[in-house]
C-alpha cells in the first residue's frame, strides 16, 4: 500500500484513542472512522499469536463469548502507528456500564468471565485483570472484550484479576443477593468497584455465614490489611515454594462459579413491576398504541437503534426489535430489569439490551477525566426513540419542565430520526394521580397544546393519534428536519 | 512452640480476621497496619496490581489443598522471623 504525504493542511488524524482503554500500557483501544482497532505492543502481539494458535480462543470465539476480533486489514491501519500489531473488534452495538446492569445480568457476566478464564487456564493462558468492564452485551448475551487480557499462564501462580473480579462483580452481587440492597448506586459511585473494607461492617454477625462472605471477604479483607507490606512479587514466590499450582487455581475459579450460581436472588417488592396488570389500558387502547408504534418504526428507513424510555415489561422493545437492528430498553426499575433480562434470555430475543437507569438522573461521565466511562447522553444517538407514557412521570413525578424533556428527546434522537412519544393528558387517572401529590396550580403548563406546539418546535410531527380512551395521545415527529 | 502459636492467634484477631473487627475507613486513606510500625495505604491498589493478600486468599478459598500451602507459606513466614530474630521477645 502507498500512501501520499499530504499538503497543507494535514489530513486530521482519523485515529480517536478511546478513553477507556489506558490503564494497561501493552495494548490500547482506538478507533479509526466506524472501525474498532486495538493497537498491540511486542509482547502483547506474541501473546496474541500464542492466542490463535491455542484450543480454547478460537472456540470462544466460536461461540461469540468473546467479541469476534481479527488482524486488521493493513489498509484500515493509518500509518506512523507505535503498534507491533493492530486488532480490528467487531463493533458493540450499544457499551454499557455494570451499573446500568440488573443482578442477574451482573451474574451472568461475572460467570462468563470465570467461564473464559477456566477454560484459558486449561489451555495454559489466564488473564491479566478480572473487571466486569471486560464485558459487554449483545442484547442479553454477555461478551468478553478485553482481548488484550490473556496471556500465557505462568503455572503456580493464582489468578491477578481475582482482587478486580471481587471489588466489580463479587462483591456487588453480594450486596444485593445477601441483603437486598442494589448494587448500581455503589458500582457508578466507584470506578475501581467496592472495596472489600467497605462492605465488611455490613456484614456482621450470622451475615458472616452468607456463602462466600467469611472467605472472600472477610477473610480477604483481612489479608490485604496483613500482607499491604508485602510485594506481590515475594508473595508469589512465596506460594510458589509452598506448592500452588494450575489446579489449585482451577478449583478455586470453579469455587468461584459455584458460588455465583448460589447467588440466586429475584429483586422483589417494586411497585412497577406488576405495571401490566395495573396500567388502565384498555384492550382497543393497547391495540391502537402497538399499531401506531409499529407503523411510526416503519414509516423511515429502518432503525438501527431504538431507545425505549421507560420500558417497563418490555412489551414495546420487542415490538421494535421486529422493525429495528438494536433495541436499548431503559428503566430505572432494576427490579422491572431483572425480570425483563431473564424474559428475553427464555424467549431467545437477541436484539433487545436491558438498562437500568433513571431518566430523571443517567449514568454521568466517570473515571478518569469523566470520560474514562462514557456517560449516557454521550453513547445515547438513537434513530428512534420511544417514550411512551413516560413523560408525565418526569414532567410530573419529577418537575421537569416541558420544554426541558422535550429538548432532551431531540437530544438523544439522531437527525432525521423520530421521536415517538405518548402524552399522558392532566385529566388521564393516572395524571390526576401524580397531579394530586403536587401543590395546586403547580402544572398548568402541562398541557397537550402545549406539548404539542414545542414538540412541533423541534421537529416535523408527521403522526398523530388520540388513543379511544381520550386521555391519551400518541405523535410521531421527525427531528431537527 | 505454643509461643508461636498464641502469636498467630493474637495478631489474627487483632486485624479482625473473620469480620470481627472489620477496619472502618473510607477508600483512600492510608490505613495502618498496627504492630509493624508502618502505616501504609493499602487501599487503592494499582490497576494491573493483584494485591498481595488477594494472591494468598485465593489458596484458601481453593479448598483443603489450597488452604494446606496457605498455612505452609505461613509457617514458613514464622521460621524466617525466628531465624532472623532467635531472641524474639515481643
Ligand atoms: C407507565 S409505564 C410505561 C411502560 C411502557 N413504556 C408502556 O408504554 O407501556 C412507565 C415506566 O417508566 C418507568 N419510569 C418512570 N420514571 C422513570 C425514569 N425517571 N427513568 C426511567 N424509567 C422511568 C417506570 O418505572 C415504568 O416502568
Amino acid at each position: 500500500m502507498t500512501r501520499s504525504v499530504p499538503a497543507m493542511p494535514p489530513v486530521p488524524t482519523r485515529v480517536r484513542t478511546e478513553p477507556a482503554s489506558f490503564r494497561d500500557p501493552a495494548n490500547r483501544v482506538f478507533h479509526v472512522g466506524d472501525e474498532v482497532l486495538r493497537g498491540l505492543d511486542a509482547q502483547a502481539a506474541e501473546h496474541w499469536r500464542a492466542l490463535t494458535a491455542s484450543a480454547f480462543f478460537p472456540a470462544l470465539l466460536a461461540a461469540g463469548k468473546v467479541c469476534a476480533t481479527e488482524d486488521a486489514p493493513p489498509a484500515l491501519v493509518p500509518a506512523g502507528l507505535p503498534w507491533a500489531a493492530v486488532l480490528r473488534h467487531e463493533r458493540i452495538p450499544f457499551v454499557s456500564h455494570p451499573y446500568e446492569w440488573s443482578f442477574a445480568m451482573l451474574r451472568d457476566a461475572a460467570l462468563l468471565h470465570t467461564e473464559i478464564l477456566g477454560a484459558a487456564l486449561a489451555d495454559g493462558f489466564t488473564t491479566k485483570d478480572g473487571s466486569a468492564y471486560n464485558l459487554q452485551w449483545h442484547g442479553v448475551q454477555p461478551v468478553f472484550i478485553d482481548v488484550g487480557s490473556f496471556e500465557p499462564e505462568r503455572d503456580g501462580e493464582p489468578w491477578a484479576g481475582y482482587r478486580q473480579f471481587c471489588q466489580t462483580a463479587l462483591y456487588p452481587l453480594l450486596l444485593t443477593a445477601h441483603l437486598g440492597v442494589h448494587f448500581q448506586p455503589w458500582l457508578r459511585a466507584q470506578v475501581d468497584g467496592i472495596e472489600a473494607e467497605q462492605l465488611r461492617p455490613l456484614f456482621g454477625g450470622t451475615r458472616r455465614l452468607r456463602p462466600g462472605v467469611l472467605t472472600h471477604l472477610h477473610l480477604h479483607g483481612a489479608m490485604q490489611h496483613r500482607n499491604a507490606a508485602a510485594s506481590t512479587t515475594d508473595v508469589r514466590a512465596q506460594l510458589r515454594a509452598a506448592g500452588f499450582s494450575r489446579e489449585l487455581l482451577l478449583s478455586t475459579v470453579r469455587g468461584i462459579e459455584k458460588l455465583l450460581h448460589r447467588l440466586d436472588r429475584r429483586p422483589t417488592g417494586s411497585h412497577w413491576a406488576d405495571y401490566q396488570r395495573t396500567c388502565g389500558y384498555s384492550a382497543q387502547d393497547r391495540t391502537a398504541k402497538e399499531q401506531f408504534v409499529a407503523a411510526a418504526l416503519t414509516a423511515g428507513t429502518r432503525p438501527r437503534l431504538v431507545l425505549d424510555l421507560g420500558a417497563n415489561d418490555g412489551r414495546y422493545s420487542r415490538l421494535a426489535a421486529a422493525y429495528a437492528d438494536y433495541v436499548v430498553a431503559v428503566e430505572q426499575d432494576p427490579a422491572v430489569v431483572d425480570d425483563l433480562y431473564r424474559a428475553l434470555r427464555a424467549e431467545g430475543q437477541q436484539r433487545v439490551l436491558p438498562l437500568v437507569l433513571d431518566l430523571a438522573d443517567p449514568s454521568p461521565g466517570g473515571g478518569w477525566r469523566g470520560v474514562e466511562r462514557a456517560g449516557f447522553a454521550e453513547r445515547a444517538d438513537a434513530d428512534a426513540v420511544l417514550a411512551l407514557a413516560v413523560v408525565h412521570h418526569l414532567a410530573i413525578g419529577r418537575n421537569v419542565p416541558l420544554p426541558e424533556i422535550v429538548d432532551w428527546l431531540a437530544g438523544l434522537t439522531a437527525r432525521g430520526g423520530a421521536v415517538v412519544v405518548e402524552f399522558v393528558h392532566p385529566e388521564d387517572p393516572m395524571a390526576r394521580r401524580l397531579l394530586a401529590n403536587k401543590p395546586e396550580g403547580f402544572f398548568s403548563d402541562y398541557r397537550r397544546d402545549a406539548f404539542e406546539a414545542l414538540l412541533a418546535a423541534r421537529g416535523r410531527i408527521t403522526e398523530r393519534l388520540e388513543l379511544p380512551s381520550g386521555t391519551r395521545t400518541l405523535y410521531r415527529a421527525v427531528m431537527g428536519g | 512452640m505454643p509461643a508461636t502459636a498464641l502469636t498467630i492467634s493474637v495478631r489474627w484477631q487483632k486485624s479482625g480476621f473473620l469480620g470481627q473487627k472489620p477496619h472502618r475507613c473510607t477508600p483512600g486513606t492510608p490505613v495502618s497496619t498496627r504492630g509493624e510500625d508502618k502505616e501504609r495505604s493499602v487501599i487503592h491498589l494499582a490497576y494491573l496490581d493483584a494485591g498481595s493478600g488477594s494472591l494468598i486468599v485465593q489458596a484458601v478459598v481453593g479448598g483443603v489443598a489450597g488452604v494446606a500451602v496457605a498455612a505452609k507459606l505461613y509457617w514458613r513466614r514464622l521460621v524466617d522471623r525466628f531465624r532472623r530474630q532467635p531472641t524474639d521477645q515481643r
